[in-house]
């Protein structure tokens, strides 16, 4: 992470600019707290799983009308 | 409460992993955000009347920049053809509604922003996998890549009013967008495009210049005249771009990215929520105010079937002066400029949240390469392609906002998901009206795009329905 961000370390720093950090930002403010860790994956419902899938459904149906309306207005 | 040490804080910090002092690692970015959060909790440590104006002054942006870089080319655009296709009598209070509906959705963002201060990509990939991860973010960089070269299109037509040579709108915009990104520093990025961004209510002076009939104005917001001409395909064509000309997916992504960018907290949501608000207080007079101009052409049967950008400039001298079509077509040029900084930059930090990649615009140029890349890769390519000459502009603005319609429901739900998701919002979580008002937008939102496939597919049903 370190060659990623190209930071410094807080022994690197100033004590006073990491004092004003970590009093100034929440705990998960901080860039390496948010590299660190990331929320976890949860499952989704059988409910919630076909609501996903009919709104995708939807929107590619809807896509193909428009695209229809787009040749259709060209020819 | 007032010391940033005793700050209760959010539901993610509980899960957060407490990170020893040799596994701290400060980033450039996180000095400049503590340097915001600074001013910011000592402002909130006084009192009067003053330092509130001035917590909000620091508070507000991403509301303002995400409602007026939604009155983009293709939005102002779309106003136009509408009040000279129209007029003000059934799209002045429809245009209200519609904001109205971008407040409902962009207020769930600020609050799940503030409440886990990361962005929207990063929790649909972290919290529901890959799989529609990756459906979200091709939604979003297909809408965005459309959207940025009609802001291109409008950019070239605002420009193309005064003589300038497309090639020269695009790449002054170019310079425009590059510049604002010299600076590394979310802060006066965000200034820099708020000061921008106020121009788009130059529309509202040109309305002025147009010498309305107040009465009317008034009579149409109050009393909601039906269509004239009833349902038609043209009609469905319009209600869909004017619903598109404020709630789309792009807005979602940036006004979240923004607030983790910027630094808001659970104990900025009030701010955050005012901010929204009177962003689209600002982005709805400037949309009525462009209806309001282009209405003559309706009163006088002008037919704006064919009218470009620049033509409806031209067309509305008569009635506003040459100084107010210049200023209309200057609006034009604005409008394209905010939404293609505002929307290349949701792009960005999308990219940079589900490549793991840092994505800030407090990043120094050496250490977001790769967000810096995007941003400006995007404008490119979409500047680029407006270079073509004979595009049918005005009809590519209107479907793209149609698109963008078509594309909210599937983003809406993982917005809903996202917000009403416990784990992650704690006591934040939607409440029932909350979540009531957003159910009430999904199904506007649907309702439309099954009246346009309608109208589109079977022209004569429509006509049997909404009597046109």
């Amino acid at each position: 992470m370190e060659k990623k961000f190209r930071s410094a370390s807080s022994s690197d720093l100033n004590r006073d600019v990491v004092a004003s950090v970590m009093t100034s930002l929440e705990p998960d403010q901080l860039i390496a707290a948010k590299a660190q860790y990331h929320c976890p994956r949860r499952q989704l419902t059988p409910i919630e799983q076909f609501l996903f899938w009919a709104l995708r459904l939807y929107l590619v149906f809807m896509l193909a009308i428009v695209l229809y309306q787009v040749f259709a207005g060209a020819r | 409460m007032d010391h940033p040490s005793e700050i209760a804080t959010s539901p993610a910090d509980s899960s957060c992993a407490a990170l020893s002092r040799e596994e701290l690692i400060i980033t450039h970015e996180d000095i400049d955000r503590a340097d915001d959060r600074r001013h910011v909790w000592a402002m909130r440590a006084r009192h009067g009347i003053w330092p509130r104006l001035r917590l909000l002054w620091l508070l507000i942006g991403p509301g303002i920049l995400v409602m007026l870089g939604e009155n983009d080319g293709p939005s102002m655009l779309a106003y136009a053809a509408t009040g000279a296709r129209f007029g003000v009598g059934f799209f002045l209070p429809f245009v209200v509604l519609t904001f109205c509906m971008a407040c409902v959705v962009q207020e769930m963002t600020v609050r799940l922003g503030a409440a886990t201060h990361r962005g929207h990509a990063e929790l649909i990939f972290d919290r529901y996998g890959p799989f529609w991860g990756w459906f979200s973010m091709a939604d979003l960089a297909i809408g965005n890549f459309l959207t940025l070269i009609t802001e291109f299109i409008a950019i070239r037509a605002g420009l193309g009013y005064f003589g300038i040579p497309p090639w020269i709108s695009v790449l002054s915009a170019l310079a425009v967008l590059f510049i604002a990104l010299m600076t590394h520093r979310y802060w006066t990025w965000e200034r820099i495009t708020l000061a921008f961004a106020m121009f788009n209510l130059i529309f509202v002076p040109v309305a002025l210049l147009s010498h309305p009939r107040w009465g009317t104005i008034a009579g149409a917001l109050f009393t909601w005249r039906p269509l004239p001409g009833g349902l038609n395909q043209e009609t469905v064509l319009l209600l869909l771009a004017d619903i598109g000309a404020t709630v789309t997916p792009w807005m979602l992504f940036f006004q979240q990215s923004a607030i983790a960018d910027k630094g808001l907290t659970t104990r900025d949501i009030r701010f955050g929520r005012a901010d929204t608000v009177l962003g689209a207080a600002l982005a709805t007079l400037a949309a009525l105010g462009t209806i309001v101009v282009t209405a003559p052409l309706f009163t006088h049967g002008m037919s704006a079937a064919h009218f470009e950008g620049a033509e409806f400039a031209q067309a509305i001298q008569p009635f506003v002066g040459r100084l107010g079509s210049s200023l209309f077509a200057l609006g034009i040029f604005e409008a394209g400029m905010v939404a293609a900084v505002t929307i290349s930059t949701s792009s960005a930090y999308a990219f940079g949240e589900v490549a793991r990649r840092p994505h800030s615009l407090n990043l120094p140029f050496t250490q977001g390469k790769s967000f810096y890349f995007v941003l400006l890769a995007e404008a490119a390519a979409a500047g680029a392609l407006v270079l073509i000459p004979g595009i049918p502009l005005v009809y590519i603005a209107l479907i793209v906002n149609v698109i963008a319609v078509l594309a909210m429901p599937p983003a809406l739900l993982f917005l809903y998901m996202l917000v009403n998701d416990r784990d992650l919002m704690g006591e934040l979580v939607s409440p029932l009206w909350a979540n009531l008002l957003a159910l009430g937008v999904v199904i506007v939102l649907i309702g439309a795009g099954l009246l346009f496939g309608i109208s589109v597919v079977a022209p004569k049903v429509l006509a049997h329905i909404g009597g046109g």
